[in-house]
């Protein structure tokens, strides 16, 4: 708790000359990673497999735990999780805490972080103990202690890995948010959720009508999505937690694409009321509607900046599609894609200098970028491996969601780094399209 | 194998509309010979399978035209008929891109068909993106390229089927 007060000014720490105390802090916790920085390597951790306390030997539940530590930790891209196979100590004879630990077998195989996790099994109850331990000085930096059912070892396992992140470097970790995707199953399309690592994939519409473009309210319980349940592409808003979908926005014509503005005082939305798809902002109860965009082509696909001020949005007014940006009153309307000819789909980033989006290359093959809209910066982030599409941005801006046919198949859902690295296959099941990912949900 | 199924359904759908009205008695709004009127809607899905569209546009092809040019007299001819239009996309695209390309392409017949005299009230729009795909696969994607038309009359009776479209293009773009 205290570190979650010190954070604002732990991160600082690292990049100003530091004030006494701050020093303390930061030696206290020996920090090592610096996100962002020039020089920054991804932190060696070694994840060994979860002790059962009772009797010693691997359970269900403490494989389930270590492989999401792991998968949590690749994922998070700050972090190298080192080969198992490379491991000295004996995962059932080492014990949890530092005494019983020969830091030295760490040591050798290049950890400099060490988790330690015990599992109490009694009959459906789980009690978890997790350490983090600085490998060098032998100090553990971490404990936590979680108790629940079984089931909830997954769950918990989410909880230390954001613990760990938040406390090397500041941020909050995303890995107890979720992803809200449109599946499609013969002629239906419905939404579905899921955890950042694909599991608990839940289905939260059954209507067997379209269901289309989910995209979460801002205390993350609930989606704004478009539906035809009335043969009209309404925009409507569902609890995840279930019942009935409340109509936002019913206009003749189009209402797509409703996205909520991060000081939740506003949705954005295509209507095409007018006789054509415009850009409007209402308020969430879908009064005091504004007409922004005013083009005899297509706007569509609003996303907002993180203060609110602007919106990022598609337009096919000079021709082929591209991404402008708007203030959020209609004016100073700007391209910010230069290049290609059929840029789609942007996602505005929580941190608020990037916006990802689609865009189709000289080989009609689509792929995902990012652009600075303000220095028009264009980097590539996927390339010749099948289609990706539909980019969606974790709360923290680190991470991106997205949809490929990498796999052959039918198109699936990725998870990777905001620069492209550490792509990873989060589902099977397929079908997926127009991931979301949501805020913050703790 | 949609197209054919809808041509069935279209099919028995007026002879079960034709026996239904007869059962009830309905007086219908404008007193047309059904025989005639039915030729007529016959020959408007057959006008409207002309309507085509290239890759990402909406406009109004000169073969679409002449389709709409002929169906504006059949309107005409029989005040009772609405229509609705509904908008499709390839699968090139965002999903959110082409529900407004459909919409587009939709709205684009109604407003030929609006300044060629036919109240705007007669003609319903609605876009379903790239989400009903008549083909999924292969040199065929691009008949998903189209717009599907309904005609109603006397209001409570649906008659029809649709019928699609075969548009064209700039060449194929197969991917899954």
């Amino acid at each position: 708790m205290i570190l979650r007060l010190l954070s604002p000014l732990f991160a600082l720490s690292l990049l100003v000359a530091a004030s006494p105390a701050q020093a303390q802090t930061a030696a206290n916790t020996r920090t090592v990673i610096e996100v962002g920085s020039p020089d920054f390597r991804p932190y060696p951790i070694a994840v060994p497999e979860a002790r059962d306390m009772a009797g010693g030997k691997t359970t269900a539940t403490g494989t389930e735990v270590t492989n999401t530590l792991r998968f949590d930790f690749e994922l998070a891209a700050t972090f190298k999780v080192l080969d198992p196979k490379s491991y000295l100590a004996d995962p059932t004879k080492e014990g949890l805490a530092a005494a019983s630990i020969k830091f030295t077998d760490w040591v050798s195989i290049g950890a400099e972080g060490l988790v330690k996790v015990g599992l109490t099994e009694t009959g459906d109850s789980l009690k978890a103990d997790f350490r983090f331990y600085d490998v060098a000085s032998g100090r553990q930096l971490l404990q936590k202690g979680y108790a629940g059912t079984l089931k909830d070892g997954r769950r918990f396992a989410h909880t230390f890995v954001d613990e760990v992140i938040f406390f090397l470097t500041g941020s909050k970790g995303i890995f107890r948010t979720k992803i809200a995707s449109v599946r499609k199953v013969g002629n239906s399309r419905e939404l579905w959720v899921m955890d950042v690592d694909g599991s608990n994939l839940r289905q939260i519409t059954s209507n067997g009508s379209i269901n289309l473009l989910p995209n979460w309210t801002r205390d993350g319980g609930g989606v704004l999505f478009t539906s035809y349940i009335r043969h009209n592409p309404n925009l409507y808003s569902t609890p995840l937690a279930g019942g009935r979908p409340t109509l936002v926005s019913g206009e003749r014509g189009l209402n797509t694409g409703g996205t909520m503005s991060p000081d939740g005082k506003k949705v954005a939305l295509t209507l095409s009321r007018d006789g054509n798809s415009e850009i409007y902002t209402m308020n969430p109860d879908g009064t005091n509607l504004v007409r922004l965009t005013n083009e005899w082509a297509i706007d569509t696909s609003p996303t907002w900046s993180p203060d609110s001020k602007r919106i990022a949005f598609v337009s096919s007014r000079w021709g082929d599609p591209h991404i402008f940006v708007m203030n959020a009153d209609g004016s100073n309307v700007r391209r910010v894609t230069e290049r290609g000819n059929y840029n789609q789909t942007p996602d505005w980033s929580p941190k608020g200098d990037l916006i990802a989006f689609t865009a189709r290359d000289e080989r009609n093959v689509f792929d995902i970028f990012t652009v600075n809209p303000d220095t028009k910066e264009i980097k590539r982030l996927t390339q010749d491996q099948g289609n990706n599409e539909e980019p969606s941005f974790a709360p923290s801006g680190g991470h991106i969601v997205f949809t490929t046919t990498r796999d052959g198949g039918r198109s699936q859902v990725y998870i990777m780094a905001v620069d492209g690295s550490n792509q990873k296959k989060i589902t099977d099941a397929g079908g997926f399209n127009t991931p979301a990912w949501s805020p913050y949900l703790e | 194998m949609k197209l054919h199924l809808t041509a069935a359904a279209f099919a028995l759908s007026l002879a079960a509309c034709a026996s239904t009205q007869s059962v009830k008695q309905e007086t219908p709004v404008y007193s047309m010979n059904d025989g005639a009127r039915d030729a007529a809607i016959d020959e408007l899905l057959r006008n409207f399978q002309r309507v085509r569209f290239e890759f990402d546009s909406s406009l109004i092809t000169a073969d679409t035209q002449e389709a709409l040019a002929l169906n504006v007299q059949i309107m005409n001819r029989f005040p009772e008929l609405q229509l609705e239009v509904e908008g499709h996309c390839d699968e090139i695209g965002s999903t959110e891109y082409n529900l407004a390309l459909g919409q587009r392409r939709a709205e684009a017949i109604k407003k030929y068909m609006f300044t060629a005299g036919i109240e705007s009230a007669r003609i319903r729009t609605v876009s379903f993106g790239e989400e009903v795909p008549l083909a999924v696969a292969g040199d065929e994607l691009e008949q998903n390229r189209r717009a599907e038309f309904r005609v109603t009359y006397n209001k409570n009776h649906d008659v029809h089927g649709t019928v699609a479209t075969l548009a064209e293009t700039r060449g194929t773009f197969a991917r899954r």
